[in-house]
């Protein structure tokens, strides 16, 4: 039996298929139409499932889609209802999207799948259960206590449940407007960073802050309960009101200004900010996962987590740490793009009475479940451009060759095996280069991603090594856990003196060596940890082997393949033109080496810079 | 930009019908007697169902039906019933030299989706 889920419409549109309960495929589709956190029905990412399936729409079970437009629309109804007369912007900016395209989604997928399998009408589930179901089903656990947090989805905003063998129960939520997705963005939007896709910059530049307005953001902005619920004061929010996220004025206020423009210089505010912001969503999630723990949680020792919350790897770090339950499992797409993932399991269990089957180390196969390309089509695209490249059959030569590269810090790409699905560049899709290298975080920021010098880079580390070289306890194949550099391997400085001898140049700041493995390690000594073990990825696990063979070191840096604004890349074409458009030097396709020096000279035949709009 | 007629019938029904203690049910603030925020899902379901209609009645019926007991909604019902029937995409024979890339949120030249916008 098959099931495709989708979806689309709000961010980060995806489309998975699933056979009897087991994933064949699933893909975002910015990947193929290179629009980062496309959101239109994502016809490119359905054609890819059923290619990768060999079937057709008719072999399709049913189309599930993972959001209920109705309850939407009543959402929507309800906050005009709510403004009066002070409506007109969000009717302004909803009205096409809500009656043109989400109340006729079945016509819009019908169209885009080719019709709707043989159950001949769309099944439609609700937004967190999507969530719920990406985050439950996949995970090596019979039963779990379920924790979904985003944004929003129809109404509700966090979810509590527990999934239990092929039974999924959502049992308590927050609801719309009030909503850690929305209260983060508020502030990453505020410090200029965007909306969506500039999350991430926020927490990671929260280290280099202290969190100051913590106090004043308690007290003014939200009321949290003991049980970890809670309310925004809407007094300090505009995204209800159609408009921008925050009501500027009074943001200005509470925090000395207004908004940070983009890609203008970052100060201490926006730092202290971001720390202040973290340290309360993590304080939030603490709280909520001890209320789900108390009530839910009786002889349940495992916690599954997904919404676009549960990308914040540094809460997810504390909260493992916190020790509520003794084992969490993180959705690798846990934002909008795993929804379509849920939204097939959902209907496959729940629906069609499916048998789950639990695996032991997880049923997400790495995630990697998007599109290969095999070494014959990758000669092909490169014999015809005239690309030069050397092909390595012996693996071990190959294995060894790379990391001998890697050992002299060259800056490699490295494309194999099947796209990663999620944010995360788990090793397919990857740039890697050496952790022990000082210098190697501005060079890549700088040279390589064109990006914030600020911004860290994260460890693959052989699974074996683990407490080698961190605090972390739990194998992390998913790179959402953070932890510290294992503390005999910090080096001491002062990070507030560096900030204020170095003004607005972060360079000398993030130059200085804190570890033994300086270039994944954050200004706090923390690290966004993935582990590789052979039995999920042996190519890559076979890689940092040979690495650790030749250095004694068993991490390397993992940053994902793109430049900056770019979605990771998909095809061989796609890492070719990012390997030139750059100051990479090495290309690994598969078993081919590709140096640049090597390569004829590169005209662009687009201005790529513009093409890619910052994010 | 120009509201349509429907939206501002949509502005006009919200306008007429808002009030405060509409705006603190839907936005409710906070509440230090409360010992908690946190909402019972009873109620939720259907949780899975069959989304489909094709014709005005159909969307009526469902519009109403989902606002069965909230009589301020019930304008509303139609004005959104008669919204997406005015909506209502072409068919694929309608639709010839089109691309089904064409499909979703946004076109060359239609309305983008300003940076600060969350999509919800």
């Amino acid at each position: 039996m098959y099931i495709l889920g989708i979806s689309a419409l709000y961010h980060d549109a995806a489309a998975a298929l699933i056979e009897d309960g087991r994933i064949i495929a699933a893909a975002q589709e910015e990947r193929f139409t290179r629009k980062k956190h496309d959101m239109r029905i994502p016809v490119h990412a359905i054609r890819y499932c059923m290619d990768q399936a060999g079937i057709a729409p008719e072999d399709l079970e049913c189309v599930v889609y993972y959001d209920d437009p109705k309850k939407t629309l009543d959402r929507f109804a309800k906050n005009v209802l709510a403004l009066g007369k002070e409506a007109k912007p969000l009717i302004e900016r909803t009205f096409t999207s809500m009656y043109a395209h989400k109340l006729w989604i079945q016509k819009e997928i019908a169209r885009a799948v080719g019709g709707l399998g043989k159950r001949g009408k769309l099944l439609v589930t609700e937004h967190h259960i999507s969530h719920a179901s990406s985050a439950f089903y996949p995970s090596p656990f019979e039963k779990a206590v379920i924790l979904t947090i985003d944004g929003v989805g129809e109404w509700a905003t966090t979810t509590i449940g527990v999934g239990d063998g092929e039974n999924l129960k959502l049992t308590e939520q927050i609801s719309y407007p009030h909503s850690i997705g929305l209260l983060y963005s508020a502030f990453t939007y505020f410090c200029g960073f965007k909306v969506n896709s500039g999350d991430y910059k926020f927490m990671g530049l929260a280290p280099y802050g202290k969190p100051v307005y913590y106090d004043v953001i308690k007290e003014k902005m939200i009321d949290i309960k003991p049980d970890g619920s809670y309310r925004l004061n809407m007094e300090y929010f505009d995204y209800q009101n159609g408009g921008t996220m925050i009501r500027e004025e009074n943001f200005a206020q509470l925090f000395g200004g207004g908004r940070r423009q983009p890609e203008s210089a970052i100060t201490s505010r926006e730092m202290n900010i971001a720390a202040s912001v973290q340290k309360l969503v993590e304080e939030m999630i603490v709280l909520i996962a001890g209320h789900a723990k108390e009530t839910y949680g009786q002889g349940i020792e495992n916690l599954v987590l997904a919404g676009g919350v549960a990308l914040n790897c540094v809460a997810n770090g504390k909260l493992l740490r916190e020790k509520i339950f003794e084992r969490i499992w993180i959705q690798p797409a846990a934002g909008d793009a795993g929804g379509a993932l849920g939204a097939a399991l959902y209907a496959y269990y729940m629906e069609y009475q499916g048998k789950r089957s639990v695996e032991t180390c997880d049923s997400q196969q790495g995630s990697y479940l998007g599109p290969q390309f095999s070494v014959e089509e990758i000669k092909n695209y490169l014999k015809k451009n005239g690309y030069v490249y050397h092909e390595i059959a012996d693996r071990a030569k190959f294995f060894e060759k790379a990391a001998h590269e890697l050992a002299s810090e060259k800056v490699i790409g490295l494309f194999h095996g099947r796209m990663e699905y999620g944010p995360r560049a788990l090793g397919n899709r990857s740039i890697i280069a050496d952790s022990r290298s000082p210098k190697m975080q501005s060079k890549l920021n700088l040279k390589i991603k064109y990006r914030e010098s600020f911004r860290p880079f994260a460890p693959s580390v052989l699974e074996e090594r683990l407490g080698d070289y961190f605090e972390l306890s739990a194998p992390s194949p998913y790179m959402l856990l953070v932890d510290e550099v294992k503390k005999e391997n910090q080096r001491p400085f002062d990070l507030e003196q560096l900030l204020a001898a170095s003004e607005e140049d972060m360079l000398p700041v993030v130059n200085e060596v804190r570890s033994d493995i300086p270039a994944v390690t954050h200004v706090d000594y923390s690290a966004r940890i993935q582990t590789v073990n052979r039995e999920r990825n042996e190519h890559y696990y076979n890689l940092i082997k040979a690495f650790e063979k030749e250095t004694g070191c068993g991490v390397i840096v993992n940053t994902s393949f793109n430049v900056r604004g770019e979605p990771i890349v998909c095809t061989p074409q796609e890492a070719y033109e990012c390997f030139m458009r750059t100051e990479m030097d090495v290309l690994l396709l598969e078993n081919l080496i590709l140096y640049k020096e090597e390569q004829p000279t590169w005209t662009e035949t687009e201005n790529w810079r513009e093409k890619y709009e910052l994010d | 930009m120009e509201l349509t007629s429907d939206g501002k019938r949509m502005l006009a029904w919200a306008e007429k019908n808002s009030n405060s203690k509409e705006r603190d049910r839907i936005f409710a603030p906070a509440d230090d007697a409360a010992d908690s925020y946190y909402e019972k899902r009873e109620g939720q379901e259907p949780l899975l169902y069959e989304y489909d209609f094709e014709d005005f009645p159909q969307i009526k019926e469902q519009l109403l039906e989902l606002w069965a007991g909230e009589p301020m909604m019930q304008e509303m019902a139609l004005i959104s019933a008669v919204s997406a029937m005015k909506h209502k995409p072409v068919s694929e024979e309608e639709q010839s030299g089109q691309t089904t890339q064409n499909d979703g949120m946004k076109q060359d030249g239609e309305f983008e989706i300003p940076e600060y916008v969350y999509v919800f």
